[in-house]
């Protein structure tokens, strides 16, 4: 190499160095650590951990129900709730882009949410929906309110739902909005002189110039829901009897709770295959139906 | 040049080397102490203030991990980053045998010879001691006396029916009788199940033939029976039983919502915070008609043990702290007043006690007790398999039948 091009790799390591150094440090080396833990039975305590072989892969498999469970709470979970907070969001962000005096405003506050923490969002909305739920109802009599919520898998399973799409449809939001709003408004005009109608308008215009959007908000939403442990812990702490235990949290008490953190990590590598092909499945699907202008 | 870089060189190391003896006198030792009473902090930093005093090169942070938090995660996580406590509590034999690479030998130390007998054995392995007491709990159905009079209830019950006749006695008055608290596994999964493994003839053995195989809990008339006495508390019981965890327990308790909650004397101090004028006691989960039923299960469940890994002075601070805490007047007198201890040790009086703790102390005295055998259960029995498969039954999703055998099924599993 002669001394320009060494003194730009110089440069290049500078820039990239630090950033390259923590992502080795904390993230690949502890991958592939947990990697090496699910080949071995280790109870997180002693100092040695039994190499063990495949062992928990085929635990994995073959008797775990819970997992099983888990593994389909978290499925239908993050149907329902991508589903839900992406149809609200697109809705909320059309209307909020219609030059309305309050627009800004709305926006930020239905943003709000999204900036309390996690286990917080949990314990404030278990007290909602235990507590304060329960007033209402007495109060009122209205039968929504009257619900054992949070006492049955069904009321479990969609409350967790709704404190989901609360906290992050804002998030979604804001970037639809930004999606609509870089449509030119040209493009808007000559739909309407050529005579297109609101629904016309959004199908042929809008929708196909927002799919550069909706790509990274279900890729986002995805991320969020199958990887959900926070707030439905604080929520739900995966009650009642198991029915609101999403994947990570049955690797997370497999590991801490069992002792058995080979088997929590064996859980978590598979957890981790799944959802990467789950991730880029949807992105390349969603990249191919991008338009240009 | 030069001179600029030598000069910077020299004060980079005069920082790096104050950094590095930065850490006050050498003589000062820093005792890392964790407990887990969650509801007692500040009353057990009141003591590691006193313990200071006495000794003044001895610096004690204390930590609280414990209540509603995953505490024993939390602290395999310090010990994984080297920074375990030095002074740090365990529930006995099962922690013990997980965490006994890190626990230091305190055989010969003075709150041996100080101690109740019992209170030891747990942690005495092959003649030698690991751990010391913390204190006596004992745990039942915690009673309001003046609902109990003012329904006129005036004996309280031994058996089983005598218990479903209060309770309806209860209603009858217009009281809801029982706050269960099944949101808590600690409540349902723990302690009500620690009754019925306790109550066998001979629990040890119960224990080691349910791990050979040679009996089930299906087929165990003490199990068949708690059926009835989830039923009953179900069915006098507040509206969402399964939402209702151990804090709203109290708070149901010290606003009369409930006259009795499934719980221990650990929670005297926050129901009296709560409302000081109640008037409380204690009556045993009677789960069928046996007299032996009438019992109150009482049992150590935590110990203080000493990190094997800290420095040895560390370790030497470590057990002077055990030794006031149980034998200075301090120690004793904040044991029984401050945290509302039953005591471990020989010599302390009851007096300071609530009703709680002097209904306890009359059944220990009375030798109606039985013990706690929970820390010999395989790890995740309890938490994970016995608190889904109560609750399942509890919200009617699975017969009696079905949820005994998942716990056979558990047991079997989780005791490889």
């Amino acid at each position: 190499m002669d001394r320009k091009q060494l003194r730009t790799v110089k440069d290049d390591l500078l820039f990239i160095g630090p950033g390259v150094a923590f992502f080795v440090g904390i993230v690949l080396i502890s991958f592939v650590l947990g990697i090496y833990y699910s080949f071995t039975e280790w109870n997180g305590v002693d100092k040695e951990a039994i190499w063990i072989g495949v062992r928990n892969y085929i635990e994995i498999f073959s008797g775990d129900e819970q997992a099983g469970i888990s593994a389909l709470f978290t499925a239908r979970f993050t149907a329902a709730s991508v589903v839900i907070a992406n149809l609200l969001a697109f809705v909320l962000a059309l209307a909020l882009t219609r030059a309305l005096k309050t627009d800004k405003v709305l926006r930020t506050i239905i943003f709000l949410p999204n900036i309390i923490g996690g286990i917080i969002l949990g314990f404030i909305w278990r007290f909602i929906y235990v507590n304060t739920f329960e007033t209402i109802g007495n109060l009122t009599g209205i039968g929504f309110f009257e619900l054992p919520w949070l006492g049955t898998a069904e009321t479990g399973f969609w409350g967790s739902v709704i404190v989901f799409v609360w906290q992050r449809t804002g998030y979604l939001m804001v970037i639809y909005v930004a999606s609509i709003i870089g449509i030119k408004d040209e493009l808007i005009e000559a739909a309407r002189i050529d005579g297109a109608t609101g629904i016309q308008l959004l199908r042929r215009v809008i929708l196909p110039l927002t799919v550069p959007a909706i790509t990274v908000c279900l890729f986002l939403a995805l991320s969020w829901t199958t990887k959900m442990f926070d707030v439905i812990y604080a929520l739900t702490r995966g009650g009642p009897y198991g029915s609101t235990e999403t994947f990570a949290m049955n690797i997370y008490f497999e590991a801490f709770s069992s002792n058995n953190y080979g088997l929590g990590s064996a859980k978590a590598i598979v957890f981790f295959i799944v959802v990467g092909i789950i991730s880029t499945a949807q992105v390349l699907i969603t990249k191919r139906w991008e338009v240009e202008e | 040049m030069r001179t600029r870089q030598l000069f910077l060189v020299i004060v980079l190391v005069m920082a790096v080397t104050s950094l590095v003896f930065a850490g006050g006198e050498p003589e000062t030792v820093e005792l890392d102490f964790m407990h887990s009473k969650s509801h007692l902090g500040e009353q057990y930093r009141g003591l590691c203030d006193e313990f200071e005093k006495v000794n003044p090169n001895i610096k004690v942070t204390d930590e609280v991990l414990g209540g509603s938090t995953d505490w024993q995660t939390i602290l395999k996580g310090r010990f994984a980053a080297g920074e375990g406590h030095d002074v740090f509590n365990i529930e006995g034999l099962a922690q013990y045998e997980l965490w006994k690479e890190n626990i230091a030998d305190l055989t010969g130390e003075p709150f041996t010879k100080t101690a109740v007998p019992s209170a030891l054995a747990a942690l005495n392995i092959n003649g030698r001691q690991y751990g010391m007491p913390v204190n006596f709990e004992g745990y039942g159905y915690i009673y309001n006396k003046d609902i109990f009079a003012d329904a006129g209830i005036s004996s309280l019950p031994t058996s089983h029916s005598e218990l479903a006749a209060v309770a309806q006695k209860l209603k009858g008055s217009g009281y809801t009788a029982f706050g269960t608290g099944y949101a808590t596994w600690w409540v349902i999964a723990l302690h009500m199940q620690n009754v019925a493994f306790a109550q066998q003839d001979n629990p040890l053995q119960f224990m080691e033939d349910l791990t050979s195989g040679k009996a089930s809990i299906a087929d165990n008339k003490v199990f068949q029976d708690l059926q009835d006495l989830v039923d009953l508390t179900v069915e006098y019981g507040e509206e969402n039983p399964l939402t209702t965890d151990h804090n709203q327990q109290i708070q149901l308790l010290a606003n009369e919502d409930v006259a009795i909650i499934q719980q221990g004397v650990w929670k005297e101090v926050p129901i009296f915070k709560a409302n000081p004028d109640i008037n409380i006691s204690l009556i045993p989960l009677l789960i069928n008609d046996d007299p032996k039923m009438d019992r109150i299960p009482v049992g150590v469940p935590w110990y203080f043990v000493v990190n094997s890994r800290s420095t040895p002075e560390e370790q030497e601070a470590g057990k002077k702290f055990l030794d006031f805490m149980a034998n200075s007047d301090v120690g004793k007198r904040y044991a029984v007043e401050e945290f509302g201890f039953i005591p471990a040790f020989k010599g302390v009086s009851g007096e300071g006690l609530g009703g709680v703790g002097q209904g306890i102390l009359a059944y220990a005295q009375e030798d109606k007790t039985i013990p706690w055998v929970f820390g010999q259960w395989p790890d995740g029995y309890a938490q994970q398999d016995a608190f889904n498969n109560l609750q399942a039954y509890v919200a009617g999703k699975q017969s009696w039948a079905d949820t005994l055998e998942a716990l056979d099924e558990s047991w079997q599993k989780r005791s490889k």
